[in-house]
């Protein structure tokens, strides 16, 4: 069956230079996506990792701070006494979280059936919207804390009771931010810097050997012919 | 170079990881000098153990005769390697260093809510007795809630004498050292190291919160410590939390496996891509024209980046089929468990891709592009609607137009692999056969594994389905283009005859692996997935087998022994990756399980190429290939129930100790060349028929009247000297031998010689090359080393043409000239034969099995 087999022949490519740019082309693309992606993928798992101990944050400082939460104090009616009492816990709040913080803040809201109405807060906190509220409201009914991720932002509610009640006259807030925690645009020009130098270092190295490879070859081939 | 041998690579790896591991357990269990030395003492030896290794894969490599682009792949592996290696360092400082910062900041927090927590407890209490010290020891304890933060995290009291009963100094208190008013008590009672007495009269007296790291137990600590003060203001004492300091540089720290396993992929991605594209360009920038004058306008390895593109479109998008929505609504409406529901895409998608490849065998001779672009152009208008959801206004229908739809992108993937294997077998038996083809297939199905998981973690549902829909358009326009060109070529030299055998190609790589590793990439997969993995990591550990299978087959094991114990060492192996995992399902177990699994792919590999006849692979492989779907489906099916599985493992360790029993008291395979052949091949080896072949008549070259017999006493050495390649049509009638024809195109550094031939060349541009000195270089060794006496000695047109410009045909080469003169002595006997007996030869290469997809 000889006879059915072709001549192969493979044909030329084209330059070699046109070839070699591509190559270049190639790798310094592979580099740079490659690069772009291992960033990628350590900032998202920072990201996820500082996700996660956000929401464990959030837990640990409802834990440690709602023992501190006297609901005596939530029932005066007296105004002056009231702005004393917040007062008291807005020192006391503010004291408990890290002075100029953005990760953490902390509040108190005293809720009613379906009302929630601030009674307290650290410095940093920002005002719950209606969906928080709601939120706050709905797990306030559960008895049990709850979290919640809103926009980069993770929100524990804990309810407070008064002594043989079921329902909740207060809930403790604490939020934790946790996409905030790392810059890398501070360092980014010095490490593409970094990553630039080895890249040319090692193209040079590639082609420079590619290269010494293939002219020992040559001079060995024409010493052979 | 000696031979490539499996058991010496396999246990430097092992020393490597050994080396590696103990390193790592020495830095965390040895603190100060000693231990930092011995942990760089081993990590040097495993870096010059791996630098022997490199010198020795690239001495393998050029003994390999790999071509020029495979070494151009290889240093391009290297540079990205490199890159990433310093990106993971740099990054690796830089967070950690950040991840200390939120660490120490978080702490800061906590110690000072932990401060109101205590005080909250201490009340207004300035004096405490005993009974009151050791329920404020339980609210030390109770301070830090359950969870993983505070796992590892530790919290002190220090408590000053004037406000305790001085008579108080048992556990859980304790007299601090070098002061004779504090008390100190941990929640962790087997803590004995405590602060100075001076840091905590200090920290008291400034009441602010301050951090310092300190040694506790052995281990790094980063610690927080505030004031704590009685609700009237008095000072009680000084807390203290205590958390593990990430080390300097988180190579073995901070979420370092899955980050590993991420950039490990990225870097296969990227070379195996740049095998594609390179593949690609190189084609492309050939004249486009078909030329009569010229033998051929276009080079066999046209195929190439035609599989390596449909391999990469078919496989990219099988991660996003768990992304089905048609899982859930069929799972509510035929209330089936979640895990099985998730099954049903790849179910219906396995229908889909062989009833495709049925359907691809029809017309069987002839040769057309339009079926690859049709089934390609099928599948992407499949897709699209896929993706615009056209299935959403079909109400309760929705979920069954999903798999439809999914069923019919399977089906058009199926006609185009199976169009283009047809193509490749066609090629194959015209010019001879390419024995690296089925690194495309393979090459491809790593590249659309990892970019499949790539985007399936990054981007969103639909963008995804945009990309696999690009691919798949990409992949239809390349077959288009590429595949023109042997069209003319196949009508033009066989007169629309096609004689084709069987295309072994991706199959053999999937399949054989397939049944090895279905556990690995179902099973451990979505084990893996389910510990938070991202799915790029996962897809490093999904497509190792792969790469180890290429690998593997590279390797010749030539004594009995060497075969048996390679196949027993994979049995062990194996069994030993499901121990393992039955033992402990931990994340580190995991991927110990899939490098155990790998490293048996490795053995299985080198072991079955060096045992078994083409035919034999072939059977073999078609019964993986059916055991393989099988597996796949039990495995999704045990997987539904992820954390009761430990009875799967211990089974299925079991029946790898069975496979290994049955490893050591079989007999191995028969020889091919044992059989006598089928008299029709004889009879019509001269016919000038034309020859449609397909895989069974692997099966049935190797089925005969004769006894079987083993082959114990025969040298391998031998088995590969006469290889045997008979096929024919699936009508007894009609079968043809096919002697295909040698490849001496392997020339693997070949530019001067290009150089020095070109002249013959443009001397007799349309003079033929001679086919003898093409069959003179069989896989085998030996035929390799006889096609090298013979090329050399007699130089001629087809020597020249060859050896132009193909890269990844093998190159003779060999050191032991007194093998090389007896290996072609023989071949020169073998070819006396053949010419006297008109007894075809054959291509027996490993690379064989026609390619389903890489599913």
């Amino acid at each position: 069956m000889e006879q059915n087999k072709l001549n192969y022949k493979r044909l030329q490519i084209g330059p070699v230079w046109l070839r070699t740019v591509i190559e270049i082309v190639l790798i310094i693309t592979a580099i740079v996506v490659c690069s772009y992606l291992t960033i990628r993928s350590y900032e998202n798992t920072f990201y996820e990792a500082t996700k996660d101990s956000a929401i464990e944050s959030t837990q640990q400082l409802s834990h440690c701070v709602i023992g501190a939460v006297d609901t005596n104090l939530l029932d005066i009616e007296d105004p002056s006494r009231m702005e004393y009492a917040k007062s008291y816990y807005t020192d006391l709040l503010n004291d408990s979280f890290t002075e100029g913080s953005i990760l953490n803040s902390c509040a108190i809201y005293t809720v009613s059936q379906s009302d929630a109405v601030l009674f307290a807060a650290t410095d940093g906190h920002s005002a719950l919207n209606q969906k928080q509220i709601a939120d706050m409201i709905a797990s306030g009914q559960t008895g049990q804390p709850a979290s919640f991720d809103y926009d980069e932002v993770y929100y524990t509610y804990t309810p407070i009771f008064r002594d043989g009640e079921t329902a909740p006259c207060a809930m403790l807030v604490v939020s934790s931010q946790y996409m905030n925690s790392f810059d890398y645009n501070s360092v980014v020009m010095e490490r593409l810097t970094t990553i630039a130098i080895v890249s040319g270092v090692m193209i040079i190295v590639y082609y420079g050997i590619s290269g010494a490879v293939s002219a020992y070859k040559k001079r060995k081939a024409v010493s052979v012919g | 170079m000696k031979k490539a041998n499996i058991l010496t690579v396999s246990l430097r790896i092992a020393i490597i990881a050994a080396l590696f591991v103990g390193a790592f357990y020495i830095n965390s269990a040895l603190t100060g000098i000693a231990g930092t030395i011995l942990a760089c003492v081993l990590i040097a030896a495993a870096a010059a153990i791996v630098v022997n290794l490199a010198v020795w894969g690239f001495k393998w490599l050029k003994n390999e005769r790999v071509s020029e682009l495979g070494l151009h792949i290889v240093r391009f592996a290297i540079i990205l390697s490199a890159v990433a290696l310093s990106i993971f360092v740099m990054l690796s400082k830089d967070y950690t260093k950040q991840h200390s910062l939120t660490n120490e900041t978080e702490l800061c927090q906590v110690v000072l809510a932990g401060e109101v927590y205590m005080q909250n407890h201490i009340g207004e209490a300035t004096t405490f007795s005993s009974s009151e010290l050791n329920s404020l020891h339980n609210d030390l304890k109770g301070l830090l809630i359950a969870n993983e933060s505070n796992a590892e995290r530790i919290s002190n009291l220090y408590m000053f004498h004037d406000v305790t009963d001085t008579a108080i100094n048992t556990p859980p208190y304790y007299p601090l050292e070098g002061s004779d008013n504090i008390l100190a008590a941990s929640s962790n009672e087997s803590v004995s190291e405590w602060l100075s007495a001076d840091v905590i009269n200090e920290v008291s007296r400034s009441g602010e919160v301050r951090t310092t790291t300190r040694t506790i137990a052995g281990s790094k600590y980063l610690t927080a410590f505030a004031p704590v003060y009685s609700t009237s203001g008095m000072a009680v004492g000084v807390l203290e939390i205590c958390a593990p300091q990430p080390a300097a540089i988180s190579v073995f720290g901070f979420a370092t496996l899955e980050l590993m396993l991420t950039v490990a992929a990225l870097l296969i991605l990227f070379s195996c891509a740049f095998y594609g594209v390179i593949q690609f360009i190189d084609i492309a920038l050939r004249p486009k024209r078909y030329d009569p004058t010229r033998i051929l306008p276009c080079g066999r390895e046209s195929i190439r980046p035609v599989s390596f593109f449909i391999s990469a479109a078919t496989v990219i998008q099988l991660p996003v089929l768990l992304l089905s929505p048609a899982s859930e609504a069929v799972t509510a409406q035929l209330s089936l468990p979640l895990g099985l529901a998730a099954l049903i895409p790849f179910i219906v998608y396995l229908l889909g891709a062989n009833l495709g490849l049925v359907l691809g065998r029809f017309p069987k001779n002839t040769l057309k592009v339009l079926p690859i672009a049709g089934g390609l152009t099928f599948a992407v208008v499949c897709m699209i609607l896929k993706t615009a959801k056209l299935s959403a206004f079909a109400g309760a229908a929705a979920p069954y137009i999903d798999l439809a739809l999914i069923l019919f992108t399977a089906l058009g993937h199926g006609v185009a692999f199976r169009v283009a294997s047809r193509y490749q077998l066609h090629s194959d038996a015209q010019y001879g056969r390419d024995k690296y083809a089925y690194l495309s297939p393979a090459f491809g199905a790593i590249a659309g594994i990892i970019f499949g998981a790539l985007i399936f973690d990054e981007l969103s549902f639909t963008a995804n389905n945009i990309i696999f829909i690009l691919l798949t358009a990409v992949a239809a326009a390349v077959c288009f283009t590429m595949l023109r060109d042997i069209e003319f070529t196949a009508d033009d030299g066989m007169n629309g005859k096609n004689p084709l055998v069987t295309f072994r190609g991706a199959l053999m790589v999937v399949i054989a692996v397939g049944a090895a590793c279905c556990f690995e990439w179902v099973y451990i997969s979505l084990h893996l997935a389910a510990n938070g993995i991202s799915a790029t990591a996962i897809s490093c550990c999904a497509v190792a087998p792969i790469a180890a299978f290429c690998f593997g087959n590279r390797l010749s094991l030539k004594t009995r022994n060497s075969q048996r114990l390679a196949l027993f060492i994979s049995g062990l192996l194996t069994a030993g990756a499901f121990v393992v995992m039955a033992v402990s399902q931990s994340l580190n177990m995991t991927v110990v399980s899939c490098a155990l699994i790998t490293l048996s792919v490795i053995f299985l590999s080198s072991a079955i190429y060096s045992v078994l006849q083409p035919a034999e692979i072939n059977r073999c492989l078609r019964i993986l290939r059916v055991l393989g779907y099988i597996a796949v489906i039990l495995s999704f099916i045990m997987a539904v129930n992820l954390t009761g599985s430990f009875y799967f493992y211990i089974a299925a360790a079991v029946a790898a100790a069975f496979a290994l029993i049955f490893i050591l008291f079989s007999r191995f395979p028969r020889r091919i060349d044992d059989i006598e052949l089928i008299p029709a091949l004889a009879a019509h080896e001269d016919d000038d028929i034309p020859v449609v072949a397909n895989e069974d008549a692997f099966i049935l070259a190797s089925v005969s009247d004769e006894p079987e017999t083993g082959y114990a006493e025969e040298p391998v050495a031998e088995i590969e000297e006469e290889p045997v390649f008979a096929v024919y049509e699936d009508e007894v009638e009609e079968v043809v031998i096919i002697d295909t024809p040698e490849d001496t195109t392997e020339e693997a550094e070949e530019e001067i010689v290009e150089e020095i031939t070109e002249e013959e060349t443009e001397q007799d541009d349309s003079s033929c090359e001679d086919p003898s000195a093409e069959d003179s270089t069989e896989d085998d060794t030996s035929s390799e080393e006889s096609s090298d006496e013979s090329s050399e000695a007699v130089p001629n047109e087809g020597d020249t043409d060859l050896s132009e410009e193909d890269s990844w045909m093998p190159m003779p080469n060999y050191e032991d000239s007194a093998e090389a003169e007896e290996s072609a002595a023989q071949d020169t006997a073998e070819e006396t034969e053949q010419e006297t007996e008109s007894e075809p030869s054959s291509d027996t290469d490993e690379s064989g099995e026609e390619s389903v997809i890489a599913l």
